[in-house]
């Protein structure tokens, strides 16, 4: 009995905690008790009531179809039409909404490190400048010098590599925009539940950017504060901020790329036609 | 052997289920029971099938539903016809009827 009851756990999983859905649960739940005895009493084997209690039992499908969800069909094919209003849209299925956050939390990551590069890209000469404050004028201060101009050069480019791939990952979801869409029971339930999953994730995100945009200047006032050697004044602590705002600014990018995306899906059953 | 198609079917879950409840009020898996019984185990109704036929009727005022216990102790949803649940099951034994007869004119042994 136990098997069973996992399986209509299972069954249930991705359904709302509904009163009517606890109801449906509990009824299934009955009707099979009922079998088990009669045909544990029957003399047939264990494993074989079990088995045939779970194959007449019906599938998630049907049971989210006499609940009154979408069905089967509708769930499967992803180019299905659905009917709302007499205005044809376009089913997202909950495969497709999950890949659909995934693309959009890689492309905004891939966006943040773009311009977390060309920030902090300024960073490379200042930091091999100052390397002459230590070693003096010599060949080997300029060949530091040397490959912090070519660190500005080089994390510009991959900056601007990253910025444009960026943009790539989400051409196949353009279709969003372009038509009507609309996501199903199921799904919108699980993008809801998935949202107020992200939400401290994103605030906490937030606040860690913009708090590192905040202290970014720190370094250079501690270090002038302190007197320090011209290595850190006009070296490291500046470098630092470009470092540590690229950083920030990554945070406040990504942070709210999942939520973002989530409440993008559920507003597509409530647009209309343009 | 030949399985049952449920699309056709489907339109007369709530009909098979009323044919009991008139004779008197019936739980889930005796109904499910005596479906297959009386079938000859043609037809074997699935539980989320049945479910959601219940939920259906008592959601049109065909059928009630109330708790009670059986002997063993155990407690049950039992369900009970209403009159316009009686009324609903007459017509649909008209229809089909019609429906039967409309079909069997279009039947033929010939291949």
């Amino acid at each position: 009995m136990e098997t069973i009851k996992n399986y209509l756990e299972t069954m249930f999983t991705n359904f709302p905690d509904t009163m009517e859905i606890r109801r449906a649960k509990s009824e299934l739940l009955s009707m099979s008790e009922d079998k088990y005895n009669e045909l544990i009493a029957s003399g047939m084997p264990k494993n074989e009531v079990v088995g045939t209690i779970i194959s007449e039992l019906g599938t998630p499908e049907e049971l989210a179809e006499s609940l009154g969800f979408f069905n089967s069909q509708q769930r499967e094919t992803p180019v299905e039409i659905v009917e709302t209003n007499t205005v044809y849209r376009r089913l997202v299925t909950l495969d497709e909404a999950a890949d659909y956050v995934g693309d959009c939390a890689l492309s905004k990551m891939i966006l943040g490190l773009g311009i977390l590069f060309c920030i902090i890209s300024p960073a490379g000469p200042v930091l091999g400048e100052s390397f002459r404050y230590i070693f003096g004028n010599n060949a080997f201060s300029e060949m530091l010098g040397g490959l912090g101009v070519g660190f500005l050069f080089l994390s510009t480019a991959i900056g601007v590599g990253f910025i444009i791939l960026s943009g790539h990952k989400m051409k196949e979801w353009k279709f969003l925009k372009r038509e009507l869409c609309a996501v199903d029971g199921e799904t919108e339930n699980f993008l809801r539940s998935e949202l107020e999953n992200v939400r401290l994730r994103k605030s906490f995100s937030l606040v860690v950017g913009i708090g590192l945009c905040i202290i970014s200047v720190v370094p250079v006032s501690i270090f002038g504060s302190m007197s320090a050697p011209l290595f850190f004044t006009a070296g490291l602590g500046p470098a630092m901020i470009f470092n540590l705002t690229g950083l920030g600014v990554y945070f406040i990018i990504t942070s709210g790329s999942k939520s973002h995306a989530y409440e993008h899906l559920l507003s597509l059953n409530t647009r209309m036609a343009a | 052997m030949q399985e049952i198609s449920s699309d056709v079917i489907r339109g007369y879950n709530d009909t098979i289920i009323l044919f009991f409840l008139i004779k008197e009020p019936s739980y889930g898996y005796e109904i499910s029971k005596n479906i297959k019984t009386l079938s000859d185990n043609k037809y074997l109704i699935k539980e989320t099938t049945l479910y959601s036929a219940f939920t259906r009727l008592e959601k049109n005022g065909y059928i009630t539903s109330f708790s009670q216990e059986a002997e063993n102790g155990k407690r049950r949803t039992y369900y009970r016809i209403t009159d316009s649940g009686k009324s609903y099951y007459k017509e649909k034994c008209e229809e089909w009827q019609l429906t039967k007869d409309v079909i069997e004119r279009f039947i033929s042994d010939a291949q």
